[in-house]
Formats: C-alpha cells, sequence, structure tokens
C-alpha cells in the first residue's frame, strides 16, 4: 500500500464536505471515499410511501384539530385575575380592618357607627369609647343658655349632665334622672352606654345616712355590696366573715336566733337581719356562752 | 417509490404553509411531511436499524402536529425541532428495548452474514443512501456519528447541531472533523 500522507481538511472543507457541497473529485487528497459516502447518505431520498403518509398526516390534522388553541396569554390570564383579585381583596381587608379598628379604638368614627361599634365591643370585653354625639335639646336644661349668635351649650355626658341638675336642686336632679339628657345617641335611638358606666358620684346627702335600700327585700338574692355581711347572705350562717358570729356550736345545731330565722323562710331582711351596728361587739356571742343559745 | 436528489425544501412559501398547518389544513400538513419524512427516517434507520423507524417517525410527527400550533420560526427552525422530537422519541425506543430484549435477527440472516462487512471491500458507488448512512454509524462513535447524520442526513447547521445536542458549537465542529479523519481512516485510499 502507498504511503498517502493524508491531507487534514481545515474546518471550511469539512463543514463543505458535511453539507454534501464536495464531490468525490474535489476532495482532498484521501477523502474521496469519505466525500462519496457523505454525499450517498445526503441524497437520494425517496418519496414517503402514499399510504403511509396519508394515514401520518390524517392523524396529524386531526392532532392537530383537536389541540387546544394556542391562546396562552388567555389561558393564563383568567388565573392572573383570581391571584390578583384574591390578593386585592386581601390587602383592601386587612386594610379596612385595621383602618376602621384603629379609628374605633380611638373614636374617630361617626357617632352613630362609633356607639353600635363600642355597643359590640362591650360584648367581647373591649372598652371602647361611645360616640360624643349626646342627647340634648328639649327636656335637657342647657348648661349654658343661648346667647347671641352664641348656641346652648349641653353636659357632655349623662354623669356632667346629672350632677348639674343637682345642683340646682333635688327635684331637678329627680326630674334629670327620668331623661335621656347626655346619653349617647345610638343610630337605633336607644341609650348605648350602660347608664353604670356613666352614673354620677353618689349623692353626698344619702352617703351620709345608712342606705336606705339596705335591708330592702330581695327574695333571697343577697347582695353583698348592698348589705355587707348580712346575714341574708348566707341563710345558713357558715363560713363568711360577718357570718363568724354564728359559728360554733350555733352554726351545727342552728341555736342562734338570727341564723335559724333566715334560714327558715330563705329571704333577707334588713329588718330581720341587723347589720354589725345592730349588734354591737358586746353583743357577740361568745363560745362560753351564747345569749339565746339552749332557749 | 420515486427520489430525490435533496429533500424537497419547503422554501418561500413556508411561512403560509406553517400558518395553513397550524390551522389544521391537510393540504400544509402534508407538505411540511413530505419536506421531512424522508430525512428522518433515513436518521433513524441509520440510527438504530433494529428500531421500526416508521413507528418512531409516526410518533414524532404526532407530537410535532399536537404541539404545531405553538411553534413560532422558520423552516430551519421547524427541522431542528423535528429531529429533536426525533431523538428524543429514539432514546424513548432504545430504553423500551433495552428493558426488553428482543431478538430481531433470526439464525438464518446470521448464517448469510459471514465475515461481516468490509467497508474497504465495499463499492460505494453500490451503496444506496440508506446504506450509507448505516455505515456511517457503524463506523463511527456514537457522539461523532450523531453530529455527522445530523450534519448530513438531517440537514443542520453547526450551530443546530449544537443547540440540539446540547453542546458549544466549537464542540460540534471539534467532533465532525475528528469524524472525517476517522472516516478517511477506515475509507482506505482514494477511489
Amino acid at each position: 500500500m502507498p504511503f498517502h500522507r493524508r491531507h487534514r481538511p481545515d474546518p471550511s472543507t469539512a463543514d463543505r464536505l458535511l453539507a454534501g457541497r464536495v464531490g468525490a473529485d474535489d476532495a482532498p487528497p484521501g477523502y474521496r471515499r469519505v466525500a462519496a459516502l457523505l454525499d450517498e447518505a445526503g441524497s437520494g431520498f425517496p418519496e414517503p410511501a402514499g399510504s403511509a403518509a396519508a394515514k401520518t398526516v390524517g392523524a396529524m390534522v386531526t392532532a392537530i384539530s383537536g389541540a387546544p388553541a394556542p391562546e396562552i396569554a388567555s389561558r393564563r390570564s383568567p388565573m392572573l385575575k383570581k391571584v390578583l383579585a384574591a390578593k386585592t381583596i386581601a390587602v383592601v381587608s386587612v386594610l379596612a380592618l385595621t383602618a376602621s379598628g384603629a379609628a374605633a379604638a380611638t373614636g374617630n368614627l361617626p357617632d352613630s357607627v362609633q356607639d353600635q361599634v363600642a355597643k359590640a365591643a362591650k360584648h367581647v370585653g373591649l372598652n371602647l369609647p361611645h360616640g360624643t354625639e349626646r342627647v340634648t335639646g328639649a327636656p335637657c336644661v342647657p348648661a349654658t343658655p343661648a346667647t347671641d349668635g352664641q348656641p346652648a351649650t349641653y353636659a357632655k355626658n349623662r354623669g356632667q349632665y346629672l350632677k348639674q341638675q343637682r345642683d340646682v336642686s333635688a327635684e331637678a336632679f329627680e326630674e334629670a334622672k327620668k331623661t335621656r339628657c347626655g346619653m349617647p345617641v345610638n343610630s337605633d335611638g336607644t341609650p348605648g352606654a350602660d347608664e353604670a358606666d356613666e352614673a354620677p358620684e353618689a349623692p353626698e346627702a344619702p352617703k351620709d345616712k345608712k342606705p336606705k335600700d339596705h335591708g330592702q327585700p330581695n327574695g333571697g338574692q343577697g347582695n353583698a355590696d348592698e348589705a355587707p355581711g348580712a346575714p341574708a347572705d348566707n341563710p345558713a350562717g357558715v363560713d363568711t366573715p360577718a357570718g363568724s358570729i354564728d359559728t360554733g356550736s350555733t352554726a351545727s345545731d342552728g341555736a342562734n336566733s338570727t341564723g335559724a330565722e333566715n334560714a327558715g323562710d330563705g329571704s333577707g331582711n334588713a329588718e330581720d337581719h341587723p347589720t354589725p351596728e345592730d349588734h354591737p361587739p358586746a353583743d357577740l356571742p361568745t363560745p362560753d356562752g351564747l345569749p339565746g343559745a339552749g332557749s | 417509490m420515486t427520489s430525490t436528489p435533496n429533500a424537497q425544501r419547503v422554501g418561500e412559501g413556508f411561512d403560509d404553509v406553517m400558518a395553513a398547518a397550524q390551522t389544521g389544513a391537510e393540504w400544509a400538513v402534508a407538505v411540511l411531511y413530505r419536506s421531512l419524512q424522508p430525512r428522518l427516517l433515513r436518521f433513524l434507520r441509520a440510527q438504530a436499524p433494529a428500531l421500526d423507524a416508521e413507528d418512531v417517525a409516526a410518533q414524532t410527527w404526532l407530537e410535532i402536529a399536537r404541539g404545531l400550533a405553538y411553534f413560532r420560526g422558520d423552516e430551519d427552525g421547524f427541522q431542528a425541532l423535528v429531529f429533536t422530537v426525533a431523538r428524543r422519541r429514539l432514546a424513548d425506543h432504545r430504553r423500551a428495548v433495552r428493558r426488553r430484549p428482543v431478538d430481531l435477527v433470526g439464525d438464518d440472516n446470521l448464517a448469510g452474514m459471514a465475515g461481516g462487512r468490509d467497508p474497504e471491500a465495499e463499492t460505494l458507488a453500490r451503496l444506496s443512501g440508506e446504506e450509507a448512512a448505516q455505515l456511517l454509524s457503524e463506523l463511527l462513535p456514537p457522539d461523532q456519528a450523531d453530529v455527522v447524520l445530523l450534519r448530513v442526513v438531517a440537514g443542520l447547521s453547526v450551530d443546530q447541531v449544537a443547540s440540539l445536542l446540547g453542546r458549544k458549537p466549537g464542540t460540534v465542529r471539534v467532533l465532525q472533523h475528528r469524524a472525517l479523519r476517522r472516516l478517511a481512516r477506515q475509507l482506505g485510499d482514494d477511489l
């Protein structure tokens, strides 16, 4: 075999060889067979068989017709809209809740709304300010009467109004208590504020006296605030500090006259259940000798 | 069966043909199919003679048809797409064959192939195009055969082959250069 130094084709010749643009006669030395093989491999393509071609083309047309329309943007749009709508709603909701919550907490909502919110919040233990709009006008008495160009001013709240009227006279005070003057104006027209919230300080006069309502019949529903230490709260006469007078043997046998009486009918009555003032310490029973014991 | 010197290219009217094919016009689909099916079959048969190239080609075309509405590009791009899908289907078939090995060649056929093929002894002029493509595949390592077949049979450019194989164009040029030198060594002297 004669020695042939095989020519090394440059990139351009290699490209042309592979593209089938170099015939065997034009190929560099040592590459004529290669050129012929590549030329043969890249030419002489037969026409596709008619039946197979028709079958495949028919299947392709069916596949194309059955494929969804290429509306990529429109297919993505609904999902995008949903996501954006949900986000927008969420953001708006959070902002609205935050803003209205802050406004309610600071009492900046419209009065009628503020009253409703405060009323609703009170049910869940939140103490929000009520609206600033109060019941004024007749029959409410203004704090300062109207003058030329200056409208009348009214008490800021129920407490101030009652105090104002109490300073006038006892009759005016009683009349004031019958009105709704100074109460918050609610949308439903009912007093929104609990009167206990804004009740005026207890009148000084009753303070000086023993409360008259103490000892009023309460059907056995004793109230420690109203009658502290009253035996009516503890008909059996046990385990209350005030009722400690009934401890000892009297508690078990019911020999104590007051305890026995209270236990008998179960109703509290200040007349029947003397307060500690009615029983000076000197009269307190002692373990050694209880008044009425054994009688 | 008639043969054409080169696979027919759609040429200037490709955009119109593609637009019509995307709407499902049968004539346009047929034009696209006829322009590439011969190259596709030869490529598949050269790459895997044991496989049913017709079947793989049909699956390739069906997959192309399903995504045809989304295709945007020129004829070269469509050609690259077809061979990209074909290589994917080919890989699937090869995996399937590996899982289910089948003896496709009977003993009778093996008896008639004593001695195997001697490239130097064969006259290249007697080789058909399909046999030439298969010979290329047999003489070259898989990566070089891939490059050469895609360039010669599929008619793709270096850049297209590089993109299809996921390699750099320089790497493709090196591979094709090595393939040519290897073929030159294997095929021997000039004619």
